[in-house]
């Protein structure tokens, strides 16, 4: 191990860093705006939006990520008319692909974290606030979310750390993310080991702050179940 | 003879083609205190939850203040109320109190009794606040007003939703089995709670299994047996002579006296 090659090349993973920080980020940000209308589609049974919110979070959940950041990077560009169009100023950036894969593939696992965390809310608690004179709209604002969010706490917290270590595949398409400047660092000096040890160190340090993050969230807002 | 608070005629419910209820009817004037017994399975709970809809009716019809609540009959075969507004109107002023409490986990106890107020009638949140106190103290756990509901004691927590559906300053309140899953220990408080109420003149509808309660709180016992009315007078017309009402009523307080 040649610490100071690593510390030398600080930059290199500064930069892969802010990239895969910012890639998961932004994705999970996305993924779960997208997240809640997909799951309340489907728990409160919408006609047409429940069922293309449930083969959307079908084809997402059931296909590899890696597959799915392919047919996006590579696939999208095989058809003239997207080259053509004004799409192809995005669509040619291994970014934007970057993060309409992850922040699709995000938003089909947490709605199904928040569905069924929907559906399990006790009828009980629904019924009595449904007899006090609530509306429907009012019981699923004030009752049913509230409830589903706190439950979902732990359940998405996995997702966040599913997603960080998804993000690796970004430096499949030509990303320097923490794992591409790992990548880049091992091919520029010939060597196997710094760059990867630097880069599992620091994907190990980012899951350490997500936990502690969801540890205080979970304190103040977990329910008993 | 003046309009009953509350009248609930010949109520039906059927399960599938199960009849759970098979015509009850049932008036309570301002001040009842009613007491609703009967063995399980004879319908008691599925009568009250009948008057606030939380069960749909086969048959019959519900007025509050001689208002009839206006039905339709829904695919489902059951009575449906016609008009959202009136039933939310009904709602406001009855309140209901559970068997398990459903205090909502993700509130404080004076977040659960403010939230109907603030949601339903629309008043300003310091009024709201005024007034959860208020009948927080009056059900004796003010000084419980911050917890969140896992940090309280089933009596507690059960007090509390009594503030909760008091805050709403309801005409009728209807308690479905209130002590029956708390701890022996814990029934006594929430009772006491009840015929403090009682007191008041408040009018209350009581499903429940304390044979104390029905004797020396309420002012009326109704027994219901198989879906039917079998026995309905005061509490000393019916416990000192229960064969004049039905064999099973008598057999019913008996076995309560064992």
């Amino acid at each position: 191990m040649d610490i100071s090659l690593i510390l030398e090349n600080w930059q290199l993973f500064a930069m892969g860093l802010w990239n895969t920080i910012w890639l998961v980020t932004v994705s999970l940000i996305v993924g779960g705006l997208l997240a809640l209308p997909l799951a309340m589609s489907q728990a409160f049974n919408v006609p047409i939006a429940g069922r293309i919110s449930y083969w959307f979070s079908y084809s997402f959940r059931g296909t590899p990520l890696l597959v799915q950041l392919y047919l996006i990077y590579y696939g999208l560009g095989q058809f003239d008319f997207i080259r053509e169009s004004f799409l192809w100023v995005f669509l040619k950036n291994a970014y934007v692909c970057a993060l309409i894969a992850f922040s699709l593939n995000s938003a089909a696992y947490a709605s199904e974290i928040i569905r069924g965390a929907i559906c399990q809310v006790p009828k009980n608690l629904i019924e009595t606030a449904h007899a006090m004179g609530m509306s429907e709209f009012q019981v699923i604002r004030r009752i049913i979310l509230p409830i589903a969010y706190r439950r979902s706490i732990f359940a998405y917290s996995n997702e966040v750390i599913f997603m960080l270590h998804g993000s690796v595949l970004a430096s499949t398409i030509t990303i320097i993310d923490l794992l591409g400047a790992g990548r880049k660092l091992n091919i520029s000096y010939y060597v196997t080991f710094e760059g990867f040890v630097t880069a599992a160190v620091l994907y190990m340090a980012i899951v350490f702050l997500i936990s502690m993050g969801f540890r205080v969230i979970e304190k103040k807002y977990a329910i008993d179940r | 003879m003046t309009t009953p608070l509350l009248s609930a005629k010949d109520i039906h419910k059927s399960f599938g083609a199960l009849e759970v209820l098979k015509g009850i009817s049932l008036d309570a004037n301002p001040g009842d205190v009613i007491a609703i017994l009967g063995s399980s399975g004879s319908g008691k709970s599925t009568f009250l939850r009948c008057i606030n809809f939380l069960e749909t009716p086969t048959e019959g019809s519900i007025s509050l203040g001689g208002e009839e609540l206006v039905c339709r009959r829904g695919h489902d075969g059951q009575l449906h109320a016609a008009d959202k507004k009136q039933l939310k109107h009904f709602r406001t002023k009855m309140g209901m109190v559970f068997q398990s409490f459903n205090l909502w986990p993700h509130m404080s106890a004076l977040e659960n009794v403010i939230e109907g107020p603030i949601q339903v009638e629309k008043i300003a949140k310091k009024e709201a606040i005024e007034r959860a106190e208020h009948y927080l103290q009056q059900v004796g756990v003010y000084e419980r007003k911050d917890y969140m509901p896992s940090q309280l004691s089933g009596g507690q927590k059960q007090r509390v939703a009594i503030a909760r559906a008091l805050a709403m300053e309801p005409e009728l309140i209807l308690f479905d089995e209130p002590t029956s899953a708390l701890d022996p220990e814990l029934v006594g408080e929430v009772l006491k709670v009840m015929q403090k109420l009682a007191e008041e003149h408040r009018t209350m509808l009581v499903v429940t299994h304390e044979m104390g309660f029905a004797r020396e709180v309420s002012s009326r016992v109704v027994f219901l047996e198989k879906g039917r009315v079998a026995a309905d007078g005061t509490p000393s017309e019916v416990f000192d002579n229960p064969e004049q009402y039905s064999a099973r009523w008598a057999e019913f307080i008996s076995r309560a006296r064992d």
